[in-house]
């Protein structure tokens, strides 16, 4: 038996339960399965796509990372092959995982988000949706102007596509929040409220990198967004405020290292935990933290993980 | 469009099986004033790398630095299931291996990327170029080549061997390509070392004195300005030339989408897509290229 097998089952919603509470994050294993070689992938809890848009995306030119003390900083411009190669090439591969299959997406306008959502939920084996409600994400700058909403045009365009989406589909919708710009509670609260069945955060933090010596920006679009465990204070935090605004399930991700970052996150109130950073790392990460967790669970005398969420003593 | 179909459809990605290992340190050497040799038993690895395929190597487990470098392989010898990277101290990370010793492991993914693709032929006429740090893979690819020639009859003196630096001191893995009796140039942009100019001088000078039948290859690792000086030179010659690109690769696996490299593609309005360095490359033909 897999050791991965002996972590509990975890129930986001009826139809979405989780091989075990440890899921791929979105970008952590990217689009396809050719990872396999190094990533037990029947370890995964479920598997998290990058973000998928309803037109490919290139992405942005080099340089598109930045390493910084405990931290990564990545300004790609979600780059991904579009709905339909996505349907045509890359779910045949992902539908021959064992785990739940999450693709996570991101649109423009609220056409664009219904067409996306339809056509996943069109096909056999995508098993839910995470919606990126990064503004950055939602409305990549043109002509290298970023765009600045005020809170509430943000959490009115989170209102407005969740109904949209679930308008046009019954799959599980999990919210991926923002992290920066508007309140999480406050945002976990309006996304549920539409219909969501879970939340998921923290998502990257937004940075800069500065070269002094030429005085310039070292990303082309100026903003990276940062991960690893650098983060982890900032999206306990989210976890955190999320668990005590909304009954749904909270997902967390946020600079995951190892079994006792997954605990942290687990008492803070999450249901689910998503590693990232850590699989660019060591891509067997998630197996490896299974592993560890098996053993810190014995030795602290706990039966069932799920006593553990949101309890402190 | 789909400006990176290549890359997401996965189908004409070289398929080899990659490994993480624990590796043990054999071996921690000073070969020349500035580079040193990092010898590791990591049996998986060895067995199948090729020239210009490289390792991710990660510092320790405490997030400093936070990720893996890539690092070209030097050398691998399958027999005895050791791998070895050449590298020089500049950099918190480099610095920071000088703490490592024989026994001390470090973790290791491998073999990673796009080797050197080469046939050999009667008329096959193979012309590396190392520049400075970009030595390593050039060296291996050498080695793999004269242990061909050697084998076959072949006088591994036909393989010219290139190796520049701005200074002599910087001139690393001569004592192995001396070994190998290939046939070495050696160039420094001082005249420290060896002829006093650069690479692509020696490179043309080769070039006008083969006989009008060959078919030179061309193989280069080096700073981006030398292998753009190269390809500016021979892709409108229409010789092949393979190109060994080092870029910074948070992940080196193909998942962070971290490394672009923009890429000729025909198929697409735009003419360009990015390709992934660590995935597609770090070996690109010269001629699908966008400087």
């Amino acid at each position: 038996m897999s050791a991965s097998a002996k972590l509990t089952t975890i129930k986001i919603c009826d139809n979405l339960i989780l091989n075990s509470p440890l899921i791929a994050a979105s970008g952590a294993l990217g689009f396809s399965l050719q990872i396999g070689d190094i990533t037990d992938l029947s370890s995964l809890g479920a598997f998290t796509t990058p973000t998928l848009t309803m037109e490919p995306r290139a992405g942005y030119p080099p340089p598109r990372s930045s390493e910084t003390p405990s931290g990564l900083l990545i300004s790609s411009g979600l780059p991904n092959p579009g709905l339909k190669d996505f349907i045509k090439f890359n779910l045949p591969e992902l539908n021959t995982l064992s785990c739940p299959l999450i693709v996570n997406i991101t649109a423009n306008n609220s056409n664009e988000w219904k067409t996306v959502a339809s056509g996943l939920a069109a096909e056999m084996g995508v098993n839910a949706l995470e919606l990126n409600f990064d503004w950055e994400a939602m409305h990549p700058p043109e002509d290298g102007t970023m765009q600045f909403p005020t809170s509430q045009q943000h959490l009115d365009e989170i209102h407005s596509t969740v109904a949209a989406v679930r308008n046009v589909c019954s799959l599980p919708l999990i919210a991926k929040l923002p992290s920066t710009g508007i309140e999480s509670g406050e945002a976990a609260k309006v996304a549920v409220e539409a219909g969501v069945n879970a939340i998921a955060v923290s998502y990257t933090f937004p940075g800069i990198v500065v070269k002094a010596h030429t005085r310039s920006f070292k990303f082309s679009n100026v903003v990276g967004q940062l991960s690893g465990p650098c983060i982890k204070p900032l999206a306990l935090y989210q976890v955190w405020r999320a668990r005590n605004s909304v009954k749904v399930p909270v997902i967390a991700s946020g600079g995951v290292m190892n079994a006792e970052d997954v605990l942290e996150f687990l008492i803070a109130g999450a249901s689910a935990v998503a590693v990232g950073t850590a699989m660019l790392i060591h891509p067997n990460a998630i197996s490896t933290i299974s592993d560890e967790m098996i053993k810190l669970l014995e030795h602290m005398d706990v039966s069932d993980i799920r006593e553990m969420i949101g309890v402190t003593n | 469009m789909n400006s990176s179909q290549y890359y997401w459809n996965n189908t004409g990605l070289p398929q080899h099986r990659r490994f993480e290992v624990d590796a043990r340190i054999i071996t921690h050497s000073q070969t020349r004033e500035d580079a040193f040799e990092l010898v590791l038993e990591a049996p998986s690895i060895a067995v199948s790398a090729k020239p210009g395929q490289f390792m991710e190597i990660l510092f320790g487990e405490n997030y400093s630095p936070l990720l893996r470098r890539p690092f070209s392989i030097y050398h691998a010898d399958p027999e005895a299931g050791t791998i070895s990277v050449l590298y020089r101290r500049h950099g918190s990370f480099t610095s920071g291996l000088k703490y490592k010793s024989p026994g001390d492991h470090l973790s290791l993914i491998g073999p990673l990327g796009r080797p050197f693709h080469y046939e050999i032929s009667d008329l096959f006429k193979p012309i590396l170029i190392a520049g400075g740090i970009g030595a390593p893979p050039i060296s291996f690819l050498a080695e793999r080549l004269a242990a061909n020639y050697r084998n076959s009859g072949k006088n591994t003196r036909e393989i010219i061997v290139i190796n520049a630096a701005r200074t002599g001191e910087h001139l690393i893995g001569i004592s192995t390509l001396t070994a190998l009796q290939v046939a070495l140039r050696l160039v420094t942009n001082d005249g420290t070392t060896g002829f006093q100019g650069t690479a692509l001088e020696v490179l043309q000078e080769v070039l006008v004195t083969l006989p009008e039948s060959a078919k030179p290859q061309i193989f280069a690792c080096g700073p981006m300005p030398m292998l753009r000086s190269i390809s500016d030179s021979v892709v409108p010659l229409s010789l092949p030339c393979q190109l060994s690109i080092e870029t910074s690769m948070p992940c080196g696996i193909g998942t962070c989408a971290g490394c672009p490299v923009a890429v000729r593609d025909t198929s697409n309005d735009y003419g360009f897509r990015y390709a992934l360095a660590c995935a597609e490359g770090p070996v690109f033909d010269a001629a699908d290229l966008i400087w």
